[in-house]
């Protein structure tokens, strides 16, 4: 009887299977793309990847994760198309012959969000760089990602050009996504490195305002990066194709363009692509 | 009907059934006393084929159970009833279909037929948890009647009621399984209920059968000093109720009155057993309160334990039991003419089949 | 407290003004519990049953490794499903990863060791002789087991009503394994993430409510199949 069970959920099991892999309609449809936390909580990537399902007959699966996750999708070939934000991590992926095409095309910016009292009077710094060591030297609280995401890396570069090390005591890693970490830094009042739409969209909900902004060293650009389906012949090429283009295209040019001015009143995405591909 | 031989199960390292010799006819009460742990319920086990033997063979229906094959069709043409009343939270209806239903033919009139015979159609739709104990058993005993079983396997199943309720359903259960000449195999520690349910009896301790023959020699005469341990001696004579007074019975026994104490009536058959110790001896007759007085022979004087066994004829077998001191004092000698008196509340009456 | 009632009104509003999205998140998260937690329980509950009653070598590991199996944590079923599931994976060929019958394996995988464990504790609970008792009236395996879990039905349901609990309220696998995909795989906890992580406080706890509510109706219809009971005179 015992025995009859078991066998009975083996068969079941191995029919259910058989049965599923009959159906691989899906095969072409299916793009993966891997992306970053910061292109989905905005809602960008929402409209774009909506308006290019629509047009073609292709399905998009945004895997939203941290940039050392998507770069490391990329690597084992999960991923057909890559859309993140660390510049010295695509280029040794490309250098390492994992991605083609790789494309910077926008860009946002990062700004040094704090106390209004500002402890560290980071508001009269010069630079993005000054900011961050004005904040070591008082050993003033810091709340960072600490996640390996595009932030995060941006963070670590900009206390390397700072020449100085956030004090132990004085630094929190969080783990977590940008709302959380802004949440955190909110309510121990210590400062964080926050891409702007993120605080655009919390800026009702916390007491931190924007201390440091506009250095280039803040700028964050984007990048698409294709998948090389030479290595990887799972990859779907044709779609990640697809996929590329619609996002380089002058369609995606004004989408992104006009992004966030609806909501938060002033655009959040700048496009950098000049020309046509 | 079944037959078993040779049979040997070794349950744990204490415990083993060793059964050399059964034999149970067709049609036939069958019962099995025995203290705790005699090894009864496990020789059930094995004829029910819940238990399988290591060795010897036990014919059922004509056929070897022991190997354990097709165990369903064999169960579904005998029916079990446990010492407690396991029903589902359902209907008293519902617990006495169970047995059709999951033979797949749901008749519902064969159900209403048990009802009423085992008189609870008054419960036919109560809730068979809320019901007392006694009606339980009822219920029990209906749904192992309704499949028309032709072997009846009982584990003590009146272990758990009162005197007065048991005697009389014991008494509709006889009357239902002869007239279906059902084969039932019966499973006690009530000598009482053994007396009013066997055909034939065996004895069983320590997982071997001590002595198999009808209940009242077993109870009478035990063949061993381990069948007597537990069976106890008793006098036990079969007579009828002639009158009633009050409720003062007359026993007419052989050619013998004996007066005794009961709720039973003129015209029913009984079994009267006194126990050995409830009656005196005296060299002559006595007044007494004692309303059973009779002349007797002392035909052995035997010890027993820490006493002595009379066994005594006055017309019936009377046993007595004495102390050393009273036979010395007495001078009591075999083949000697003796007075045996014992009072009308010390025989204890057991109704039982006429004829 | 602001943001909770916002959260309240919003919620209500989502609710009734029926919005398109909420509700294809809403027929999702539905979907994907009951037919984790029906496949969960066609497995479980007959497995723990067996398990239960039948006597075989090892039992006790057996039933050791299932009560663990209770406490596994989600987020790990998850990580390995997505490794399994993955194109590198061995299944890799089943293109179950990140739609919603990947979900469903996942949560499949969490709630069964749970349905099991209560079914088996809820089997064995109940005295041995009843069901020897049930198979001396003629039944087969199959039809004892049957009766025996209609007797118990109060345990068993709490077993099927505590692995829909499980299901319905996981986020760490289900996020890992269908990727949280707007109108593909989005479900009421993983979308609660997404508005927390956007700052949408507001839409979170309206999203929170929802599924609560939807969590309280399917309870409701389980707990009046676990509470129906024989009236005495019916």
């Amino acid at each position: 009887m015992f025995r009859k069970l078991i066998l009975g959920l083996g068969i079941v099991t191995l029919s259910a299977v058989v049965f599923i892999t009959g159906i691989k309609a899906e095969e072409n449809k299916t793009v993966i793309l891997a992306t970053t936390t910061s292109v989905q909580d905005t809602g960008l990537l929402d409209v774009l990847v909506g308006k290019f399902q629509k047009e073609t007959k292709y399905i998009v699966k945004p895997i939203a994760v941290g940039t050392g996750q998507a770069i490391q999708l990329g690597r084992q070939g999960e991923a057909d198309i890559l859309w993140v934000h660390s510049p010295a991590d695509e280029e040794q992926f490309v250098a390492e012959g994992y991605g083609t095409n790789r494309t910077t095309f926008m860009h946002n910016d990062f700004v040094i969000l704090g106390p209004k009292n500002d402890p560290a009077k980071v508001m009269g710094a010069k630079s993005a760089a000054e900011a961050f060591k004005k904040i070591a030297g008082i050993k003033a609280l810091f709340v960072s990602r600490g996640d390996n995401s595009g932030t995060h890396k941006k963070e670590k570069l900009m206390w390397k050009e700072a020449g100085v090390s956030p004090d132990k005591e004085a630094y929190i890693e969080v783990g977590q996504g940008m709302a959380q970490t802004i949440a955190v830094a909110n309510e121990k009042r210590g400062y964080v490195l926050a891409d702007r739409s993120s605080y655009l969209s919390l800026k009702k909900s916390i007491d931190l305002v924007i201390v440091s902004e506009g250095d280039e060293a803040l700028i964050n650009r984007y990048s698409l990066i294709l998948v090389n389906p030479a290595k990887f012949t799972k990859v779907n090429s044709e779609g990640a194709r697809a996929l590329f283009d619609f996002l380089l295209s002058e369609d995606s040019e004004r989408i992104v363009g006009n992004f966030g001015k609806e909501k938060f009143g002033q655009q959040l995405f700048f496009w950098d692509l000049k020309g046509d591909l | 009907m079944v037959k078993i031989s040779n049979l040997n199960l070794e349950y744990s390292k204490r415990f083993s059934l060793s059964v050399d010799n059964l034999v149970i006819e067709e049609g036939k009460i069958f019962t099995i006393i025995g203290p705790n742990g005699a090894g009864k319920t496990t020789l059930l086990n094995v004829i029910a084929m819940f238990d399988r033997p290591q060795g010897g063979r036990v014919e059922v229906f004509g056929r070897d159970v022991s190997d354990g094959k097709n165990s369903l069709s064999f169960r579904r043409q005998m029916s079990f009833v446990f010492s407690q009343p396991y029903l589902l939270n359902k209907t008293v209806y519902e617990n006495v279909l169970l047995p059709l239903r999951l033979r797949g033919f749901a008749d519902g009139k064969r159900a209403e037929e048990m009802l009423d015979l085992f008189k609870i159609t008054h419960l036919r739709n109560d809730n068979a948890a809320l019901l007392s104990q006694g009606e339980r058993h009822r219920v029990t005993l209906a749904r192992a009647f309704v499949s028309n079983p032709k072997l009846l396997l009982l584990d003590e199943p009146f272990s758990s009621l009162d005197r007065r309720y048991k005697e009389s359903l014991i008494g509709d259960l006889r009357g239902i399984i002869r007239s279906n000449r059902i084969t039932a195999i019966f499973v006690t520690q009530d000598h009482a209920e053994a007396l009013s349910l066997a055909d034939s009896m065996a004895v069983m301790k320590d997982g071997k059968i001590l002595q198999q023959g009808r209940p009242q020699d077993i109870f009478t005469k035990p063949a061993s000093k381990e069948a007597a341990d537990f069976v106890g001696v008793e006098t036990i004579v079969e007579g009828v109720i002639t009158k009633k007074e009050e409720n003062l019975c007359f026993i007419k026994a052989a050619d013998n009155i004996l007066e005794a104490v009961s709720i039973y009536n003129a015209g029913d058959d009984v079994f009267a057993c006194i126990r050995p110790e409830d009656v005196v001896i005296s060299r002559h007759s006595e007044t007494t309160s004692a309303r059973n007085h009779f002349k007797a022979r002392i035909v052995k004087i035997e010890p027993w334990g820490l006493e002595y066994k009379l066994n005594l004829n006055c017309g019936f077998d009377l046993t007595a039991s004495v102390t050393k001191q009273s036979i010395e004092g007495l001078g009591l000698k075999t083949g000697q003419d003796i007075f045996a008196s014992f009072k009308a509340t010390a025989i204890h009456l057991i109704k039982r089949e006429g004829g | 407290m602001y943001f909770i009632l916002e959260g309240f009104r919003k919620g209500a509003v989502l609710i009734f003004g029926l919005n398109s999205e909420v509700l294809a998140i809403l027929k999702l998260s539905l979907f994907v519990s009951i037919a984790a937690t029906f496949v969960a329980v066609c497995i479980g509950v007959p497995l723990g049953s067996v398990i239960a009653i039948k006597k075989f070598p090892l039992k006790k590991i057996i039933i050791a490794l299932i009560n663990t199996g209770m406490g596994l944590p989600p987020v790990v079923v998850g990580l390995f499903v997505v490794l399994f599931l993955s194109r590198n994976g061995p299944f890799g060929f089943l293109q179950w990863l990140y739609t919603p019958k990947g979900m469903v394996l996942a949560q499949v995988i969490i709630a069964t060791p749970l349905i099991t464990g209560l079914s088996l504790a809820a089997v064995q609970s109940v005295e041995p002789k009843f069901y020897r008792q049930i198979l001396a009236l003629g039944a087969t395996t199959r039809q004892s087991i049957c009766v025996l879990l209609k007797e118990i039905r109060l345990s068993v349901l709490a077993a099927v009503i505590a692995g829909f609990g499980s299901i319905i309220s996981e986020v760490g696998a289900v996020m890992m394994v269908g990727g949280n995909i707007k109108g593909q795989t989005r479900v009421l906890t993983t979308a609660t993430v997404l508005e927390t992580n956007m700052g949408n406080f507001d839409v979170a706890i309206a999203l929170g409510l929802v599924l609560l509510t939807m969590s309280f109706i399917v309870n409701l219809a389980l707990t009046f199949i676990q509470q129906h009971k024989v009236r005495p005179n019916g």
